[in-house]
């Protein structure tokens, strides 16, 4: 409560007034911005070619992907621990499924995850244990899951000898009009999650996250939002493993691991709250991108490998920072 | 009046103010909440702020102890400056406050709270028996009968505002605030909290004192001063007022608060409770008629919020039928409610009523929204456009409806939960405490839309503890106690005693049985 008023400007400052209405909008702006200024300056002009925007645009579909589920299912209060383990699920069972065809192996990846997901609500939702615990839990029964499918190995090919078709391969690295199929594949999913937020359900989300027992008395199906949201995540994390496999060419049991993290770290330096209740989807997104160019400003740059995870986490911490102020 | 304290008066009138406001002023983004506000408190007087919902009195408060940071203006403690922005030094020099929402750890103990951030310790440590000693000593003073090791979320809000007050007296104040510490009390309690002040002022504190109801003004006040939107408006002794001139000082009109009520109009019936059991409701029947308000009275913990949870299914059902229009149905969730046409309001409108962070209009479109079924998107244009013109008619300030429902003041957001049922056109209404916190303006508009919504043949179930409330605004008036209805009268056979009588009766009861 300790100089609970010092992020509150009187009102005759203009900006101060824009700033405290849109501030939640604003500030992952900001951050990007810094970000992107800092990296076209220190990398001398490597950093805005084409080859390397498209680079970035790589990287930057899968997390993307991933990263609007986390919002999701932040937004209600809650996290999923389970997102990189959904990955790699899905990406298993994509390709040891090939057997039966891209489209019917297509269905089963998102089908795993949209068990994943299920999984999740329904322990949250219904039996109202915490997130944290739940998506951790399951996330170690896919896990298992993923390793069993492929005995822990990364794949090619089905266990019939049926390879990835080049048709596969070909959509995780072709281009289309200058860019990455897969960054369309982003968009789409951008668009289907814009229009989740336009539904009943969607607009649900926030007074959920927002207080719960105020939403359940003002008539909102608190357990039907929060069982979507959930499976929701876990689906479009399924959607991320088939670009994974896609691009790189394989199933693999672990390829999932680094987006957890990543996809909690987009959101956050997208200004979400992680208590709920509040966060935009442009955030993330620019979330997403100030993560993909901080990486790509390490490697430019020449910073060491190893030095790269201390990077995004300061900046994730600044983010973290900007959100309190800002909330204060 | 005066002439009961002794010794604290005299001196205090030829001696300097304990406190003295001068030309504060304080906004916040958009909003000027104080605009050059004056106020002087004297040792031994007890000082009423008055003022509509947004007057800003919390916010004068919180400067003064220091949570907010005034833009300018001064204010001096025993002729010294005050440290502006800073609650600990503001607690040190001897400012107490019980503030409107109590703001209590619900996870630590009575006596921890009432010693948090400064517990009596011996080198280092804190010394336990002592503190709860201690405590004791000042829950005793308030007439609380809680034990010090209960947990603070244990308790009902009555219990906690009493322990808030013990909290205040542990700091030996010389300036003691009291912003609406009567809002969830019944009179018992109300007559305790004055005894207490009563006894405060002899010690020679400087009390402020921040109520809606007018009758405690006048039973406790020296002096008033009025704010209104945000300025200083007039300051006076109690006696120079009366009833009418200080809500004509407050609200700049007459207002009158019981000549509202209309005739019910005979109405099909809309909910029948027969036998329900729920928590610590033991056996409750009752119908609800379209057309009429049905006035739900008892004391704390009667359990009449309670038997409102369970009808919107929000709280489990141990037995018992619930009918709606003649059909028996099993609501379990107030979803469910909300589409057979029943809306609750709730007593905790922090806790159960509002999303703080989201938007004013947001917050009260969610049960239109939910209720809004059809093909294809929620028609958000139509809902925003219907929940801005309730908005508009309620008169909520500030106006702008798309500021986090959080920054409003009480008694605005108490109109947001409101008008969240109004654009749902719930056939039935259950209001738990209505007008807590409300001012007299706002109250009469509240007692208003009631009446009309009764002559639109729709059924009203209001809970209050406030008599007059009940007394003015029901058709019909069910009393419960300790979880059973005691009784029911029409309005012509309602009197403030035979209520009282019937609220009562459970204790006696009780008594009986133990003996
Ligand atoms: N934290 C805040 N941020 C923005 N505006 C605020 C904040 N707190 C109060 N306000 C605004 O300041 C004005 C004064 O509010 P305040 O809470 O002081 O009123 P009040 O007189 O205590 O009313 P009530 O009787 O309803 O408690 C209101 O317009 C309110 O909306
Ligand atoms: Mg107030």
């Amino acid at each position: 409560m300790n100089n609970a008023e010092a992020g509150i400007a009187p009102v005759k400052n203009p900006f101060a007034s824009i700033w405290s209405r849109h501030s939640a909008t604003l500030q992952p702006v900001l951050v990007f911005v810094v970000i992107v200024v800092a990296a076209a300056v220190l990398s001398n002009g490597a950093f805005a070619t084409p080859a390397n925007l498209r680079n970035l645009l790589f990287q930057g579909a899968i997390l993307g992907v991933c990263a609007l589920g986390q919002y999701i299912v932040v937004i209600t209060g809650g996290i999923d621990l389970s997102v990189g383990t959904t990955i790699s699920l899905s990406s298993v069972i994509f390709v040891s499924s090939m057997g039966l065809g891209v489209v019917p192996a297509v269905a089963l990846a998102l089908a795993g995850g949209l068990v994943v997901g299920l999984l999740n609500g329904a322990l949250v939702a219904f039996l109202r244990l915490p997130p944290f615990v739940v998506t951790l839990a399951v996330s170690q029964i896919a896990f298992s899951a993923a390793q069993i499918i492929t005995d822990g190995a990364a794949i090619d090919r089905a266990p019939d000898g049926t390879p990835i078709p080049e048709g596969v391969t070909q959509f995780g690295s072709a281009l289309f009009l200058g860019l990455p199929v897969t960054s369309y594949v982003w968009v789409l999913a951008i668009g289907l999650v814009v229009f989740y937020l336009r539904t009943r359900s969607g607009r649900f989300l926030f007074p959920v996250g927002g207080n719960e027992r105020a939403a359940r008395i003002s008539a909102i199906p608190v357990t039907r939002v929060r069982l979507l949201a959930y499976a929701a995540c876990s689906v479009l994390a399924a959607v991320g493993g088939l670009l994974f496999s896609a691009r790189i060419g394989s199933g693999d049991p672990v390829a999932g691991t680094p987006y957890l993290l990543d996809s909690i770290a987009a959101v956050v330096i997208g200004g979400a709250s992680l208590f709920g209740g509040s966060g935009t989807i442009l955030g993330t997104i620019l979330g997403v991108l100030t993560l993909g160019v901080l990486s790509n400003l390490t490697n430019l740059v020449g910073i060491s490998p190893t030095m790269q995870q201390a990077v995004k986490g300061v900046v994730i911490i600044l983010a973290v920072f900007l959100n309190t102020l800002r909330r204060r | 009046m005066a002439g009961e304290d002794r010794a604290a008066r005299p001196t205090a009138s030829t001696s300097e103010p304990v406190l003295q406001v001068s030309h504060v002023s304080k906004s916040f983004p958009g909003v000027a909440a104080l605009t050059e506000v004056a106020l002087e408190m004297n040792a031994g007087e007890v000082h009423c702020l008055m003022g509509e919902n947004g007057a800003g009195k919390s916010t004068l408060i919180k400067i003064l102890t220091g949570v907010y940071r005034p833009d300018s203006g001064t204010v001096t403690l025993h002729g010294k400056p005050m440290r502006a922005g800073d609650p600990r030094w503001a607690r040190e020099a001897g400012v107490g406050a019980i503030y409107q929402e109590v703001d209590l750890v619900p996870e630590l103990s009575v006596a921890e709270n009432i010693f948090l951030g400064s517990p009596p310790t011996r080198f280092g440590f804190v010394r336990r028996g002592a503190m709860r000693r201690e405590a004791q000593r000042h829950l005793d003073r308030v007439g609380v009968s809680v034990s010090p090791d209960t947990k603070v979320q244990d308790l009902d809000l009555a219990r906690q505002q009493e322990v808030a007050v013990a909290k205040a007296l542990a700091l030996q104040a010389s300036v003691m605030i009291f912003d609406e510490p009567t809002a969830s009390f019944t009179r018992g309690e109300v007559e305790r909290l004055f005894s207490l002040i009563r006894s405060l002022k002899e010690d020679g504190i400087a009390i402020l004192y921040v109520s809606h109801h007018l009758d405690e003004i006048f039973e406790i006040g020296d002096r008033i001063t009025v704010l209104k939107d945000g300025r200083f408006q007039q300051s006076a002794p109690v006696s120079d007022f009366t009833h009418d001139s200080l809500i004509q000082a407050m609200v700049g009109r007459d207002v009158n608060l019981f000549d509202t009520w209309v005739p019910a109009v005979e109405g099909a019936e809309l909910l029948r409770i027969e036998h329900l059991q729920a928590g610590v409701v033991k056996d409750v029947s009752l119908t609800v008629r379209r057309g009429e308000i049905v006035g739900l009275a008892g004391l704390v913990g009667a359990g009449r919020s309670e038997t409102a949870r369970a009808v919107i299914g929000a709280d489990p059902i141990r037995g018992g039928t619930i009918s709606v229009e003649g059909q028996p149905h099993t609501i379990s969730s107030p979803a469910q409610a909300a589409a057979l046409g029943i809306g609750m309001v709730p007593e905790d409108r922090k806790g159960q009523g509002l999303v703080l962070n989201r938007s004013v209009i947001e917050n009260s479109g969610y049960a239109l929204l939910q209720l809004s079924k059809g093909r294809g998107l929620p028609p958000m244009g139509a809902i925003r456009r219907k929940c801005a013109d309730l908005l508009k008619t309620m008169a909520i300030r500030p106006s702008d409806p798309h500021i986090p429902a959080g920054q409003l003041s009480g008694g605005n957001q108490q109109k947001i939960v409101l008008t969240r049922w109004l654009a749902a056109e719930a056939d039935l209404l259950i209001l738990d405490e209505p007008t807590r916190g409300v001012d007299v303006g706002a109250k009469a508009e509240i007692y208003g839309i009631m009446q009309r919504l009764k002559s639109e043949g729709k059924g009203v179930l209001m809970i209050s503890s406030d008599l007059l409330e009940i007394l003015s605004q029901s058709d019909r008036i069910i009393v419960m106690a300790a979880g059973r209805v005691r009784g029911e009268l029409t309005r012509d056979e309602a009197t403030e005693e035979r209520v009282l009588q019937l609220a009562l009766s459970a204790t006696s009861r009780r008594e009986e049985e133990a003996a």
